[in-house]
């Protein structure tokens, strides 16, 4: 994810210790909730113990994706990350039309995309799917 | 007092042809995630201007994100449509010498009521008040639209085209071609766009941002509409659908106006002004395509912070929204139009 949530975190405490007073909290409420909301963000991604998994097997992805490769389930081997290559790789994939509707491998490219975007709300705002739910 | 100040008030000097100025007060608006936005309170002693006033500076960030109109563009759109009776903050002065305040910027008259898109949808309302600020909404759109600028006025808008939903398709990928990660989801929304094209449009003036948080509201009156920013000729449905959009309901998704109420009293208020005829298959691929669009906007946001040099925390955790709108983009594409 970009930027870095540890970009983000220098920049809070930057923030904390050069610009904030006692008294700037409420003042600054806004700046304050995001200064929580980005620590929230930091401590699921430490949290999360899949994304160091993921960069190891980062060579095999490309072969992962490819078309003609077998049916695969990408929760089941553990592997909702992709790595930046299989990202690429994908994306040329989708607007070349590989993976269109009546395309062999249309379905399990669609579980896939729906699994990493879920998984990456699960870390970045958990909330979302609760709010959507009730 | 911000340090900029002095400066300021020499330049409003100037070109107010007061004798004096005075600012009492600066404030950095929170509102406006790309352009700085700041209130000065100013206090103008002889010429056209004399007495106190209140005014929004608009200055560049330092830092943009692609297809964002300069401040001279910006104003002279803002210029075009106070003159053509939209609400709009009247428009006084546009600076692109950067040696006054270091980058370009303009002022504005400030207008009264919020623009917070979380407490407005949320304040106390009859569905009487919901229903007749939507069509006040609808009508506004209506009448940009309906602005025929001549070529001249506006000669740095893009191409004027018939088919605005296939140069969108092209202007995101270039957008996503353009940001060092892939999206394959949003490559995925877009491929589903290019097999869902909406009918040609004529080419019409459109806001592109308009929305609920762009919207300047006073009890349940619209007092303004803000950001002109991303404006250009585009399909009108694109407006409409952008408004609509889940992606811009504050989290009120049943509330399909902008989180405010219902779409048929926003369609009603634009059609009674004179708005184009409503095509509902083409405000639904625009809906699709506001998820994607705003996806790649907090895809950039994230770049002014990671590799631009922007520091603030609000473009950068912008980024992190960009996973919910793709999530909601792919369940769109999945299903029929409600």
């Amino acid at each position: 994810m970009r930027p870095d949530i540890i970009q983000i975190l220098e920049l809070v405490r930057d923030l904390l210790r050069d610009e904030y007073t006692e008294e700037d909290f409420e003042r600054r409420r806004y700046d304050t909730l995001m200064m929580a909301n980005a620590l929230s963000i930091a401590a699921r991604v430490v949290a999360d113990d899949t994304v160091p998994v993921v960069e190891e097997l980062g060579g095999t992805q490309e072969n992962f994706i490819r078309p003609d490769e077998e049916e695969f389930n990408p929760r089941d081997s553990g592997l909702w990350m992709l790595n930046d290559a299989a990202l690429r790789t994908l994306a040329r994939a989708i607007r070349a039309g590989e993976y269109d509707p009546k395309t062999s491998r249309h379905d399990a490219a669609l579980a896939l995309l729906k699994d990493y975007a879920q998984r990456a709300i699960e870390i970045h705002n958990p909330a979302y799917f609760k709010k959507e739910t009730t | 007092m911000e340090s900029f100040c002095p400066r300021l008030e020499a330049y409003l000097r100037h070109v107010s042809h007061a004798r004096s100025v005075s600012i009492s007060s600066a404030e950095r608006l929170t509102a406006g995630a790309i352009q700085e936005n700041w209130l000065i309170a100013v206090s103008f002693d002889g010429g056209p201007m004399g007495g106190k006033h209140e005014l929004v500076l608009r200055r560049d960030a330092i830092t943009s994100i692609g297809n964002s109109r300069s401040r001279a563009e910006e104003f002279a759109l803002i210029t075009l449509a106070h003159q053509s009776g939209i609400k709009v903050p009247k428009p006084l002065y546009l600076c692109t010498d950067i040696d006054v305040l270091g980058r370009s910027f303009f002022l504005m008259q400030k207008i009264v009521g919020s623009a917070d898109g979380r407490v407005i949808t949320r304040e106390d309302r009859t569905r009487s008040d919901r229903r007749n600020l939507l069509t006040q909404m609808g009508r506004e759109l209506a009448l940009i639209h309906r602005v025929k600028p001549s070529l001249s006025v506006l000669s740095f808008l893009g191409k004027k085209t018939h088919q605005p939903a296939k140069s969108a398709i092209l202007r995101y990928r270039n957008a996503l071609d353009a940001l060092p990660q892939a999206a394959p989801i949003l490559e995925w929304g877009l491929r589903w766009g290019e097999r869902h094209l909406p009918k040609p449009a004529n080419p019409t003036l459109c806001h592109r941002d308009f929305r609920i948080g762009n919207l300047m509201i006073k009890d349940n009156h619209l007092t303004g509409v803000l950001d002109w920013e991303f404006a250009d000729w585009g399909d009108p449905m694109e407006d409409v659908g952008w408004f609509c959009a889940k992606c811009w309901r504050f989290g009120l998704s049943d509330r399909d106006a902008g989180g405010l109420g219902k779409r048929e009293d926003f369609y009603a208020g634009y059609s009674a002004a004179g708005g184009t005829p409503i095509d509902t298959d083409s405000v639904w691929f625009w809906e699709v395509m506001a998820h994607i669009r705003w996806a790649i906007i907090a895809r950039e946001q994230g770049e002014r912070f990671a590799t631009q040099g922007e520091r603030s925390l609000e473009p950068a955790l912008t980024a992190y929204i960009a996973p919910q709108l793709e999530w909601e983009m792919m369940q769109m594409t999945e299903q029929t139009r409600p």
